[in-house]
């Protein structure tokens, strides 16, 4: 106990000591069942705030998952439609070039000044299993354009995709549909390829415009 | 004392957690004078079971309501439980009327001289001045709790009782002379008592 200041009288000792005695003979404390009540009280608090937590994280999850799905969903859909190709933005740093209208291969036989003519509807037929289990390149439609190279009794397992960026200006050497307005940019694009390393299609997946 | 008040820090920090260890070294450390503080302000041994359960399940349920920048967990855990121990004498009834203020003003000159526990057994003297703490007004009351029963420090008691520190040592000194009267008038009235018989 706190010592009475200097100058006490003798009541002030008196109390003091007394007051030691009181807080002596108060020594006990909590009955020992409180702290095993409060101990499973702890428990189940922390149990139940660990399953909201749970619930919380997993709902959060669903919800991100959906969200991206959705807008996945939802760019997909977008990049499909032909009208949107026609309206990407300008001063946007990378332009990605929408797939054009593709035709499927076995269709276009004509030479490459058809190929570039965008056709109302995207079509997009999977590649199909000829009797003796080989596929025909010609079956493969999928986002890509057939090239001037383009033979069509070349199977699809003869090639090989490959993914370059090269100016807008070699694309067009190599007979790829570009627009006019293509200038000094660059291109990403997927190329099917024979084993010699002829062309035969290209997949255009964006331009990158220099200054 | 900073060393222990961190380590209390870290073990709400702990509790906050879920970690049941911590939550059990914090009740072993403040149960007793926590349960001491609220016997001494109620005078009641259920009203301090229940509010030391109530200021501990506190602790459990929102352990980030102690802020450390604030205090300590001590004087943190005390507030709690003051708070409580008043709200449940508020709702019991419990609160014991002063009504001695005024004359006890006139016998402060002479209590502080007297001989005021001569002649009293120590059983005597411990059932007068826990009876005479009761009768205190609450204020001054919890400073002879905190300060000389619990034995804390006049900067914990001032966080606890969230006031300045001279304010705990000016309502320290009115207690004592309070409780000197108090006990004074008890031991006169003992001697009247014997006398008659």
């Amino acid at each position: 106990m706190r010592e009475i200041e200097s100058g006490s009288t003798k009541s002030d000792e008196q109390l003091a000591r007394a007051l030691r005695t009181v807080a002596g003979e108060s020594a006990g404390g909590a009955p020992s069942e409180i702290g095993n009540v409060l101990a499973g009280k702890f428990r189940s608090h922390h149990a139940r705030r660990r399953t909201t937590r749970r619930l919380l994280v997993t709902g959060l999850a669903a919800c991100l998952v959906a969200t991206v799905m959705l807008g996945g969903l939802l760019a997909r859909k977008k990049s499909l439609s032909p009208t949107s190709a026609q309206s990407s933005p300008k001063d946007s740093p990378v332009q990605t070039v929408l797939p054009q209208p593709s035709t499927t291969a076995a269709e276009d036989h004509s030479g490459p000044n058809q190929i570039s003519k965008p056709k109302p509807k995207f079509r997009a037929a999977r590649p199909s299993l000829k009797n003796d289990g080989t596929r025909n390149l010609a079956s493969h439609t999928v986002e890509f354009q057939a090239l001037p190279a383009y033979n069509s009794t070349v199977r699809l397992e003869d090639t090989s995709v490959v993914r370059v960026e090269l100016p807008s200006s070699a694309l067009r050497l190599v007979g790829a549909p570009m627009s006019g307005d293509s200038g000094q940019s660059r291109v990403l694009a997927d190329f099917l390829v024979g084993h010699d390393g002829t062309p035969y299609a290209v997949h255009l997946l964006g331009v990158r415009r220099t200054e | 004392m900073a060393e222990l008040s961190r380590d209390d820090q870290e073990l709400v920090r702990q509790i906050v957690r879920g970690d049941e260890a911590a939550f059990r070294a914090i009740y072993v450390r403040y149960q007793d004078p926590i349960y001491r503080f609220a016997l001494h302000m109620s005078g009641n041994g259920a009203t301090a079971e229940e509010v030391t359960q109530e200021a501990f399940m506190l602790l459990i349920t929102s352990p980030k309501s102690y802020q450390p920048e604030k205090g300590s967990v001590a004087g943190y855990l005390f507030g709690i439980a003051r708070n409580l121990t008043r709200r449940s004498m508020l709702r019991g009834h419990l609160n014991v009327p002063i009504a001695d203020d005024a004359d006890e003003g006139d016998g402060l000159a002479f209590a502080s001289d007297l001989d005021i526990l001569e002649d009293m057994t120590r059983a005597e003297t411990v059932e007068a001045l826990r009876g005479a703490i009761l009768t205190l007004p609450d204020l001054y009351r919890e400073a002879v709790v905190l300060c000389d029963l619990e034995e804390l420090s006049y900067a914990a008691a001032a966080e606890a009782l969230q006031c300045s520190e001279g304010t705990v040592a000016s309502r320290l000194h009115r207690a004592r002379s309070l409780l000197k009267t108090k006990l004074l008038k008890t031991k006169i009235l003992k001697t009247k008592l014997l006398k008659t018989n």
